[in-house]
């Protein structure tokens, strides 16, 4: 009896995936066979087998999601793009702390961020300049950054400096090491430190705008990363400064990161 | 109430749809992210992570996929993320490679009843089995007979054909069977299975 053409049917029974002719088929040729049936309820067992491998969560792990949602309440895309507020309120709870008040980051130009409909976005693409900027995000005091005031009245969008540091707080706020971070060009290093040691240094850079215009790019880097980690670390920011979305997250398929599940 | 009703209440900012959300799929995603880091405390550190960036990312979730596998892949995703910078900072961890660790610590070390050892060997001689799978065989499996997730959300997950799905299951089934069959702690398992039924060897 060839029973060979019956195993991806006893599977497929297994997981309910049965097709009604399917089905009727597979019953018929269980009646005559002792092999398929003893093989049908082996690879059964052997499932039931492979379910008691899950373990139960801990029961406080729902709670402790819970708690982590409640304190980072949802931000919904503003159906108008009147951010000031926001980025007021955005930019108290960085506590963004400079060495001198007049080492801001300043936009080369002094025209309004791109806008996702621009047909020349990059011409239109502000940058960050290319100055040196320390700036310590850790500690509090001394003269605490504001907001690019000229340009926040003109700008219904957030800039890159300010996605920028969105981007670096996402990908350094919680490694539990002090932090110190410099502009580099359109890139922030981050060096992070537990006394005198190093632990690590990295940047996080500025790519540009998607091809739809609808957000900023950027990329977390290290030295000795490898290509697929170079693909991997990579961000995006909405020009509404709305959200930060890493690669290893969904994203609107008309955006760069089309791949998002690297197995 | 539906995932579609809890995903829009969840999106106009309510955290008790979110935590039934939660609830729904806690177990599934935990123990995906303890396959994937050995370890029980960072795979409830990982979870976290998928579930706050689901919650922050909601706006941006299409509904192309279901709900489940937007955020199993969150999941997979933030689970590699730890382990990555886990090993930047040069924290001591077990990566994937080391699942033996992973078997070892699942089951609950206390000594117990004879049943309860032979379970916990039982399970530890699976999981190297699983092991031994090739990765496109045991991805498959495990997505299925462990997570629970239908032919169409492993496609979907894995940029395959349910068709696809469907075979490459049938092949993994069997690959597995012919391993617990070589194997000791299990071959007697299965003859004992095989003599309730009053049956010689399996067909096939």
């Amino acid at each position: 009896m060839n029973c060979e053409r019956y195993t991806p049917l006893i599977s497929a029974a297994l997981d309910g995936a049965l097709t009604q002719e399917e089905r009727e088929l597979l019953e018929a040729h269980l009646r005559q066979c002792p092999d398929c049936r003893a093989l049908m309820e082996q690879l059964m067992a052997q499932d039931q087998l492979l379910e008691e491998l899950n373990e139960e969560p801990p029961a406080r792990l729902k709670s402790r999601v819970m708690e982590q949602v409640h304190t980072h309440p949802r931000r919904a895309r503003p159906a108008q793009r009147s951010l000031w507020k926001r980025w007021g309120a955005l930019a108290a709870a960085l506590v963004l702390v400079v060495a001198g008040s007049t080492a801001l980051p300043q936009l080369a130009g002094e025209e309004a961020a791109p806008q996702a409909s621009s047909a020349s976005l990059a011409e239109g693409t502000p940058r960050v300049d290319d100055r040196v900027v320390p700036f310590d995000m850790q500690e509090e005091g001394d003269a605490a950054v504001q907001p690019n005031l000229a340009t926040q009245e003109t700008a219904s969008d957030f800039s890159p400096e300010q996605a920028l540091e969105l981007v670096v707080d996402r990908v350094s706020a919680d490694s539990g090491y002090e932090r110190t971070l410099a502009l580099d060009g359109d890139a922030c290093r981050i060096t992070l430190t537990d006394g005198d040691t190093v632990i690590d240094e990295s940047a996080v850079e500025y790519l540009g705008l998607s091809d739809n215009g609808e957000y900023y790019l950027f990329r977390w880097t290290w030295e000795g990363q490898t290509d697929e980690e170079a693909d991997w670390y990579r961000y995006a920011v909405p020009l509404d400064g709305s959200a930060v979305i890493w690669r290893g997250e969904s994203l609107p398929d008309s955006t760069d990161f089309d791949q998002m599940f690297v197995q | 109430m539906t995932e579609q009703e809890l995903l829009d209440r969840a999106r106009r900012g309510d955290e008790d749809a979110f935590a039934q959300l939660v609830e729904d799929n806690q177990r599934r995603l935990y123990n995906l992210a303890l396959r994937m880091t050995g370890r029980p405390e960072d795979a409830e550190e990982v979870v976290q992570e998928a579930f706050l960036n689901a919650w922050r990312g909601l706006d941006f979730f299409k509904g192309d996929s279901t709900f489940a596998t937007w955020v199993y892949r969150l999941t997979s995703n933030a689970a590699i993320d730890h382990l990555r910078r886990a090993r930047r900072m040069g924290e001591p961890l077990s990566l994937s490679g080391d699942e033996e660790d992973a078997a070892t610590e699942l089951p609950d070390p206390d000594p117990g009843p004879q049943e309860e050892l032979e379970r916990t060997e039982r399970a530890a001689a699976l999981r190297r089995a699983l092991d031994t799978l090739s990765p496109p065989h045991r991805q498959v499996l495990e997505m299925r007979a462990l997570d629970g997730l239908s032919y169409e959300e492993i496609a979907q997950l894995l940029d395959l054909t349910p068709g696809t799905v469907k075979s490459r299951l049938a092949r993994a089934r069997l690959a597995l069977k012919k391993l617990l069959a070589e194997d000791g702690n299990f071959s007697a398992f299965l003859s004992s299975m095989e003599t309730e039924q009053g049956k010689g060897g399996g067909g096939g």
